[in-house]
This record gives C-alpha cells, sequence and structure tokens, in this order.
C-alpha cells in the first residue's frame, strides 16, 4: 500500500471562470452553502473593469507619456536646441564678406580671441557673442553653403566635361558628408582622450570643420583655366589657409585657458600634448581637403 | 569609394574590434587592465586610463546592439551582397 499523500485541502471554493458560473454552474455535495454565494458575488466585480481602477490607469499612462516627451526634449535639447543653432545662423552681409575675406586671407590678422557676451547687470561672463557682432565666433551658415556650393560646383565642373550624370550629386554630397563626419568623429575623439571640454564645442567643431569647403570651391573653379600647376598652386596655398585659420581659430577651445582664466588646472605636459593635437587638426586637413577635390 | 556607406560598415568593424577586445586574455597581459592602469598615482586623466574606460564602455553598452546589427548586416550581405 503507498504511503497516503498528504495534500492541502481546499478551505473555500475555487474561482472558476467566467462563463461557467454564467452558464453550468451547480454546486456540487462537497462545498458548504454558503461558500457558494459568495464565488458567484464576487465573480462580476473581478473581472467587469473597475471603474476607479481604469481611471488611475489612465493618469498613470498620461503622466509616463509626458514624463517621456519631456526627457526627449531635454536630451535632445541638450545636443539640438533650437536656438543654439539660432546663435550659429545670426549672421549679417558684412560678417559673411569678412569672414570669407579672413579664410582666404588668415595671415594678417592679430586678434583671434572670442568675445565674451557681458550680462547687462553685474557684468559676467554669459556665453560668447553670436557671429554678428564678432568675426572670431564659428558660424554655421558659411560651412552650409559652402557644403551645397561645393557639391553643385563640382557637378556643373563634370557638365562642362560630358561626364555628367544624375548619380553624382549623391555621390559628391554622400562623399563630402562622410569626410566631415570622420573629421569630426576624430576631433571628438582627440578631445575626449586629452580631457577637452569647453561649452558647446559640439557644434563649434562642425562648424570648423565645414571651413575648409570654401578653400575647396576655389580649387575647383581653378580648374577651370585648364593649367594643372595652376590648380595645385591653388591648392596647396588654400590648405595652408584653411590650416592657419583653424590653427587660430581652435585654439580658444582646444587650450581654454588661454581665453579665459578658468582652467588653471592644466599642466605644462598636457598643453604641449594639446598644442600637438591642434597642430594634428591643421595638418590632417590636406588629406581631408585631398580626397575631396 | 569614399562613401556613406563604408563609413558605417568601417565604423561598424572598428567597433566590433574594440568589442571583442579581452580584458583577461589581452589587455591584462599587455599592462592595461584596470588594476595597473589605477597603479600609479590613482591618476584618472591620464590617455591610457581614458582609453582602458572608453573601451569598457564600448564594450557595457554595445555588446548587444552589436549582436543584432551584425545579424543584420551579414544576413543582407549574404542575401544582397
Amino acid at each position: 500500500m503507498p504511503p497516503k499523500l498528504y495534500h492541502p485541502q481546499p478551505t473555500h471554493a475555487i474561482p472558476v471562470s467566467n462563463m461557467r458560473v454564467n452558464t453550468r454552474y451547480e454546486p456540487t455535495a462537497g462545498f458548504s452553502g454558503t461558500s457558494v454565494p459568495s464565488v458567484q458575488a464576487a465573480n462580476p466585480s473581478a473581472y467587469l473593469p473597475n471603474s476607479a481602477t481604469a481611471q488611475m490607469g489612465f493618469q498613470l499612462g498620461k503622466n509616463a507619456v509626458n514624463a517621456g516627451q519631456e526627457y526627449v526634449e531635454q536630451n535632445f535639447g541638450k545636443w539640438l536646441s533650437t536656438t543654439r543653432l539660432h546663435h550659429y545662423f545670426t549672421v549679417t552681409n558684412s560678417y559673411v564678406v569678412a569672414k570669407l575675406l579672413l579664410i582666404i586671407f588668415p595671415w594678417r590678422r592679430r586678434s583671434w580671441a572670442r568675445k565674451l557676451r557681458r550680462s547687462e547687470i553685474n557684468g559676467s561672463a554669459e556665453g560668447y557673442c553670436p557671429p554678428a557682432e564678432d568675426l572670431n565666433s564659428p558660424d554655421m551658415y558659411i560651412p552650409l553653403m559652402a557644403f551645397t556650393t561645393h557639391i553643385l560646383l563640382l557637378c556643373a565642373l563634370a557638365g562642362l566635361q560630358d561626364d555628367f550624370q544624375p548619380e553624382l550629386f549623391g555621390l559628391r554630397a554622400s562623399k563630402a558628408c562622410a569626410v566631415v563626419l570622420v573629421e569630426f568623429l576624430a576631433t571628438r575623439l582627440g578631445c575626449y582622450l586629452l580631457n577637452i571640454s569647453s561649452q558647446s564645442q559640439v557644434l563649434d567643431l562642425l562648424a570648423f570643420s565645414g571651413y575648409k569647403f570654401v578653400g575647396l570651391i576655389l580649387t575647383s573653379l581653378s580648374k577651370l583655366f585648364e593649367m594643372p600647376w595652376v590648380t595645385r598652386f591653388v591648392f596647396l596655398y588654400m590648405y595652408l589657409a584653411t590650416a592657419f585659420f583653424l590653427l587660430r581659430s581652435l585654439k580658444y577651445a582646444v587650450l581654454p585657458e588661454s581665453t579665459m582664466a578658468i582652467n588653471a588646472t592644466i599642466t605644462s605636459h598636457q598643453r604641449s600634448r594639446r598644442i600637438y593635437f591642434l597642430f594634428f587638426i591643421a595638418a590632417s586637413q590636406i588629406l581631408f581637403m585631398y580626397v575631396l577635390s | 569609394m569614399f562613401g556613406f556607406g563604408n563609413i558605417l560598415y568601417v565604423t561598424l568593424l572598428l567597433l566590433n574590434a574594440v568589442a571583442i577586445l579581452s580584458e583577461d586574455r589581452f589587455l591584462g597581459r599587455i599592462g592595461w587592465s584596470q588594476s595597473a592602469a589605477l597603479g600609479f598615482g590613482d591618476r584618472q586623466d591620464t590617455i591610457k586610463s581614458r582609453i582602458l574606460h572608453l573601451i569598457r564602455a564600448i564594450r557595457t553598452v554595445m555588446t548587444f546592439p552589436l549582436i543584432a546589427i551584425n545579424t543584420i548586416v551579414i544576413v543582407y550581405n549574404l542575401v544582397l551582397g
């Protein structure tokens, strides 16, 4: 005879499914008479949607959606807020002309420091001046326009030589985008490794990596002369000008203590490393410009 | 061609290469483990410690996304490449 198994004995009615209660439920002889009505009374309230619970769930869902939206706005706003983008597009005609001349001929300029904007109340610095007031400030207008002009001009030159295809637009644009992306990522990695951090640096780097398209446009235009040494000379000159321009302009971002006396903790060893990094950025422009031209 | 798609491939391969570096078998042997980096003077802002931190961060964050992206790219290249 097998040993007796001790199971826990159910002391109340086991809840059965809703359908069964409504259609074919018959109290068996083993159940007590009091438990059967309680099951029948409890079932509708347990299975039908409770209005208070539904309200609470609705409120909770709404709160979650709102919190998610705020989170997305905050985190994207950190990278791409419209006010910060507005800062890069506040340009004037005189600024654009002066900046273009500065990129083409950067050798004679003395002061490359960016102007700090002072608040009118207590004179404390609250960020940099927009490009319209300060020639040394980076903008996004010239890089963007130079980028599109560069692509259109290359396609127009291909059209002059009768080998234009519509795919050329896509190929040139993807190549230019890739070069800008690679340069931006390399600079960003260098900034991370050298522990360089300054405010609004991401967009500044993106803007500075676009200024080489101005030189590339002039190089492409010089191809119209059909003299190879003219093209080579213009390319070399524009490379030197762009490298010098970047060297002087990026100094405030890479060596922050030269413009603001906040960062006094940089050792001379770090400083020399950062100067090498700055030279590396400027020197690598010849690679990117050669790939793009 | 120096295009946009190639940049994506290169980025994926480089991320794979960084994520595959093993802490015990490779980085520890050439003295690049976390304990060796903390050995000299607890200075966290050396280039070496920042590289190590970057490698560890990439491995932590990108492991499961890399599995998915690699699978997608492999299937794409098998079917259409």
